[in-house]
């Protein structure tokens, strides 16, 4: 038995081992990616490809549900970027509270007549547009609630550009993020399909005429963990991926897409949660099924700041969704699974996803479990819990570390030394407790969609922004 | 197990040794970064009363006197940079005379050197930077780096550049065929590229119009903006009968926007071409020209099977006056329920328009 | 504040110098002067002499110093020179200050055209202002603050703060009394105070963008965008039709050419 369960216990520090170096693979991949990206956007002027009519003209949407307390902001800051062309549309999901009172107040507004919507993908049926010629490139739809993939849906038939850009209501852009990304698309318009955008956590930041003004770290535990977490994810980890055409996820708080490959895989999924990466999943397995040569890209550098929930209910109940979004995603399409058809995604992204994701927590507790047995019964083996516990912490800090030189290298957005060192403390506080809290909300995630897979008619009805723990409980 | 033991404490010794040197990395450069930012801003604070100088007598006809006094490497980047950036916000005399100053200092043919240089960063840096200051000689170096680059982001650098310097349009086609050779269908950012040239390269685009290669046609559709040449008009026409849907599109929007190469019998046969976002962009601009004489051909238009034509169709009636407005009424009461749903809408968004300008 | 003797006695002195010049040649003679004017400590001018005398040499110019009596301040005139070797020899000048260890200096530069400068009150203001002027060691351009009465304004609204700083000094070397505003917030807010003679805009602007603050200032004032001109990077025809539809006088495109954009905007005074 307690061999066994030794055995176990090794095994799974050896996969902890392992994932470090797929991880660090990734974030080697990461530091050649940003090389380019660096360069191309450092030497590209892009400053004035914005006001450049060879730049193609986007459509923002911004699907908003009870939203009322930062939805204006969210408006003015996206109706000031810099960029020739480009439209704001609000997609008022049936609000319970006052969010198309404020925007109709704010703006003007008043119903606008002369629209004529094409449904070109399902949505529910809008009821009002609203619109005010003083800002011409805003638009606020009103449509009964159906969700956030289905509000998308209606911004989708709605936009009149080639482009579509799929905003948070709670987030802000900096002035060129737009432009930074479409730059990433015209270099390649062949075969650019969806482009991520880098978010970070604003908490902590000054905020003025929603405009990021002065950057800091967040004050805060909870968002200060985010915000390194953050920066692990989508420095160290999509940069990479992207890199080999491998992103599995386009964040839905800042992504843009080409209108008509949205519209080809048939729109955003209606259903909850993981809209954003099932869509980026339904791209990859259509190009790869039409074996069309395609690529999901990646800029970090367009930066789009949102707001981190700063309490543990929120934020617990946010990764709870999170996880189960992963996993409804990965039973939903099984069949990539280690399929030579879809190459890189097929062959590394998925099995990744499942092994290294999905399945994390259950490997990390049973083997900390059996560690813990194995100890148990014979006391004088407590070297063994402690070599387990330094090889994750150790591993973990590395790849934290790692992901610090690379934005330190790149982008420099914290400029003070107080900072950085706050960095380096907070980085080796997250494995005392903020990582095990992970693991747990991922495991109840998967939880919660096993008990709700029957109740699917529901969840397709739920609000995307509401607290999941208050409202989906069955 | 011992054996296993022994791994494990060897992989921490592993982990702990790189975290340490990853430490000691991210502290040393980011006290490089605020010391480099530091002496920035000091530099800034010791040229900031030449530059004053530079930009207030930046179009004047005195000569412009370089700093007084020697500069060290340091130094010189901060000038050239903030030169640069003024050069590129510049055009015309002020241009010219700051791309002057930066020859006079040397800070071109310090670039030209770096251009030879090893490695690759460093030959993009200087590409970047003899582009903006304008080095035609520089154009052999960076043709070369151009050549040397993979298909990706870092190629358009030294291609801009390229553009920025050129002094003969061959130089230009060089750069169009290496971009175009990547096959990314890029042709909106080479057209941009392009119109940094102060050439005159609109004799090459009629030529990549006449070309049997559609990458070089679109090239040309791309970089025809506004009205295009008349020169040109036979083959724009002649391009809206292409196979290809963007070609033909494309050369039917600049067709439209030239009101003096639009015969009556142009106009009928683009309304009957069997794309049908060309009919919906030809319904459109006759609106848009005011084209009266067509009012028959729109309100046949009502009855497209594509949308966007009947409502681009409607639109346009509406804005034709009277007889539009006729067209539309009576095809309102139509039998036909496409028809009259499209003129209902149409006349709807009229009214709702007018409401709203007299309000 | 009371004028105090030494600046008067230097007004003076400089004017005699001028006039005398003036009254030496003959009519087609009559060239460019530039002033650099400095307030030092005692004695300044002397152990700066040899650097003067080879500046002469650089530009070849003739400078003639004028001193007032109590060796604080000086007047350095050169005649043929326009307003940019002035500038670069002030810079020598500010210079050299520097390296004898001066710290609070004032130091104004100022020039003069063929005619409409020749008079007593132009030095006289110029006086003024340098009697005024705090000491530090910044070099201020006597054009960049002089407005005489009936001065016309203009509203400057651009995010860049370079760009705007460029675009002010440019303005009011030309006589213009300018306004800058960072944000749209802010232009619409001068506007509505200050009422200028020309509005010149960029689109894209913090705060409330800046086609969106045209639609503002065109419900206030009917006739405001008559007077605008839009100075954008923004080259889309497009947005030209949008604006050119709304009112707005004039277009002007970055990069730009700065002799070009007065030039349109003087069109609209």
């Amino acid at each position: 038995m307690r061999e066994i369960l030794l055995g176990y216990g090794s095994a799974i520090t050896y996969y902890v081992v392992a994932v470090t170096l797929i991880y660090f693979v990734i974030l080697f991949l990461s530091y050649r990616g940003v090389y380019a990206m660096r360069k191309g956007a450092a030497y590209s002027k892009f400053q004035s490809l914005a006001g450049s009519e060879s730049a193609p003209p986007v459509s923002l949407l911004v699907p908003a549900y009870n939203e009322e307390l930062t939805i204006i902001d969210n408006v003015k800051n996206l109706l000031t970027l810099h960029y020739h062309t480009y439209e704001v549309i609000v997609v008022n999901d049936g609000s319970n509270d006052n969010t198309l009172k404020v925007l109709i107040q704010a703006f003007g507004l008043v119903p606008k007549e002369d629209e004529t919507i094409r449904y070109s993908i399902d949505c529910t049926q809008v009821r009002t547009v609203y619109h005010n010629p003083e800002y011409p490139n805003l638009f606020v739809v009103d449509k009964p609630n159906g969700g956030k993939a289905d509000s998308l849906n209606a911004g989708i038939n709605l936009s009149h550009y080639p482009l579509i850009c799929s905003i948070d209501a709670d987030s802000l852009l900096e002035k060129d993020a737009l432009i930074r990304m479409a730059r990433v698309y015209m270099e390649n318009p062949a075969e650019t399909v969806a482009i991520g955008g880098n978010v970070r956590i604003a908490n902590g930041c000054t905020i003025r005429d929603g405009v990021v003004e002065d950057v800091r770290l967040p004050r805060k535990m909870w968002p200060m963990f985010q915000t390194l977490e953050y920066m692990k994810a989508f420095l160290g980890g999509r940069i990479g991926w992207s890199h080999i055409n491998g992103l599995i996820i386009v964040s839905g708080a800042f992504g843009m897409f080409r209108k008509d490959k949205v519209v080809e895989v048939g729109g955003y999924r209606d259903g909850y949660p993981g809209e954003d990466m099932n869509i980026i999943i339904k791209l990859h397995r259509h190009m790869l099924d039409q074996k069309l040569p395609y690529r999901v890209a990646y800029c970090p550098d367009a930066v789009c700041w949102t707001q981190a929930p700063d309490t543990y209910r929120i934020l617990s109940s946010q990764r709870k969704r999170w996880g189960r979004g992963n996993l409804k995603n990965m039973i939903e399409n099984r069949d990539m699974f280690f399929r030579p058809k879809y190459k890189v995604f097929g062959m590394l992204t998925v099995p990744y996803n499942v092994l290294f994701e999905t399945l994390n927590p259950y490997f990390k507790l049973t083997g900390l479990l059996a560690l813990i047995g194995y100890v148990a019964m014979d006391m004088t083996k407590w070297p063994v819990l402690l070599v387990f516990a330094a090889i994750n912490f150790l591993s973990g800090y590395l790849l934290a570390v790692g992901s610090l030189v690379l934005e330190q290298l790149a982008f420099q957005r914290y400029p003070r030394m107080k900072d950085m060192a706050k960095m380096i403390g907070f980085s080796a506080l997250m494995f005392l407790g903020y990582y095990q809290l992970g693991v747990l909300w991922r495991f109840q995630g998967h939880i919660e969609y096993l008990r709700k897979n029957n109740t699917w008619g529901v969840m397709t009805r739920q609000s995307w922004n509401q607290d999941a723990t208050t409202t989906t409980s069955p | 197990m011992y054996s296993n033991m022994n791994i494990a404490i060897a992989v921490i010794a592993v982990l702990v040794g790189v975290i340490v040197v990853g430490l000691g990395v991210l502290f040393s450069m980011k006290l490089k970064e605020i010391r480099k930012r530091r002496d920035e801003e000091a530099f800034r604070a010791r040229f900031s009363d030449w530059f004053t100088y530079i930009l207030a007598n930046a179009d004047g006809d005195e000569p412009l006197f370089i700093p007084n006094a020697p500069l060290s490497k340091a130094e010189r980047r901060i000038v050239r940079e903030r030169l640069v950036h003024w050069i590129e916000q510049f055009k015309g005399v002020p241009q010219r005379r700051l791309i002057e100053l930066a020859e006079r200092m040397g800070l071109v043919s310090e670039q030209l050197k770096r251009l030879d240089s090893p490695f690759e960063w460093v030959k993009l840096d200087a590409a970047y930077h003899l582009g903006c200051m304008r080095s035609a000689q520089a154009v052999p170096g960076m043709m070369e780096l151009l050549k040397s680059l993979k298909p990706g982001p870092l190629a358009y650098i030294p291609a801009r550049a390229i553009a920025k310097c050129a002094a003969r349009a061959d130089e230009l086609r060089e750069v169009t065929d290496v971009l175009l050779s990547h096959k990314k269908d890029a042709q909106p950012l080479i057209a941009d590229i392009l119109r940094e040239s102060e050439l005159d390269y609109a004799p090459m685009l009629a030529t990549f119009l006449r070309s049997s290669d559609p990458e070089r046609v679109k090239l040309a559709l791309a970089a025809m903006t506004g009205s295009p040449a008349d020169g040109v008009a036979d083959t724009l026409y002649k391009l809206t009968g292409s196979e290809e849907k963007e070609l033909s599109l494309e050369a039917a929007r600049l067709l439209l926007k030239n009101r003096k190469a639009l015969t009556q019998e142009r106009i009928a046969r683009l309304f009957a071409h069997p794309e049908p976002d060309v009919r919906a962009v030809t319904a459109e601009a006759i609106g848009e020209l005011g084209l009266t004489s067509s009012v028959g051909m729109l309100a046949a238009g009502l009855s497209d099977p594509e949308w966007q034509v009947r409502f681009g169709s409607g639109r346009s009636l509406a804005r034709l006056g009277e007889g539009g407005i006729a067209a539309l009424r009576e095809a309102a009461e139509s039998d036909s329920e496409i028809r009259r749903e499209t003129a209902l809408a149409v006349l709807r968004e009229t009214s709702g328009r007018r409401r709203r300008t007299a309000s | 504040m009371n004028k105090l003797p030494e600046a008067a006695k230097l007004n003076e002195l400089m004017y005699q110098a001028v006039v005398e010049r003036y009254w030496a040649g003959d009519e087609a003679s009559v060239q460019d002067c530039g002033i650099v004017l400095v307030r030092c400590l005692e004695n300044f001018e002397d152990t700066i002499r040899e650097l003067i005398r080879g500046l002469e040499a650089e530009l070849h110019t003739t400078i003639e110093t004028v001193a007032e009596p109590g060796k604080r301040q000086a007047a350095f005139l050169l005649f043929g020179s326009g307003m940019g070797l002035t500038h670069y020899a002030a810079l020598h000048v500010k210079g050299a200050l520097a390296r004898l260890g001066a710290e609070d200096c004032a130091m104004m530069l100022a020039g003069m055209g063929k005619q409409a400068e020749r008079n007593p009150r132009y030095f006289e203001t110029m006086t003024d202002m340098f009697e005024q002027l705090p000491e530090s060691m910044e070099i201020v351009l006597f054009r960049e603050r002089y407005q005489p009465s009936g001065t016309q304004s203009v509203l400057l609204v651009d995010g860049d703060e370079e760009t705007r700083r460029y675009v002010r000094l440019r303005l009011s070397l030309k006589g213009y009394r300018v306004l800058d505003a960072e944000d749209g917030n802010e232009g619409l807010e001068l506007f509505r105070r200050e009422k200028p003679d020309v509005i010149v805009t960029d689109l894209n602007l913090t705060g409330m963008d800046g086609y969106h603050m045209l639609t503002r200032i065109l419900n206030e004032d009917a006739e405001a965008l008559a007077r605008t001109v839009v100075f954008t990077d923004n080259r889309v025809e497009e947005t030209m039709r949008k604006c050119y539809e709304l009112g707005v006088a004039d277009y002007v495109t970055k990069p730009f050419s700065p002799a070009e954009l007065e030039q349109r905007i003087e069109r609209l005074l």
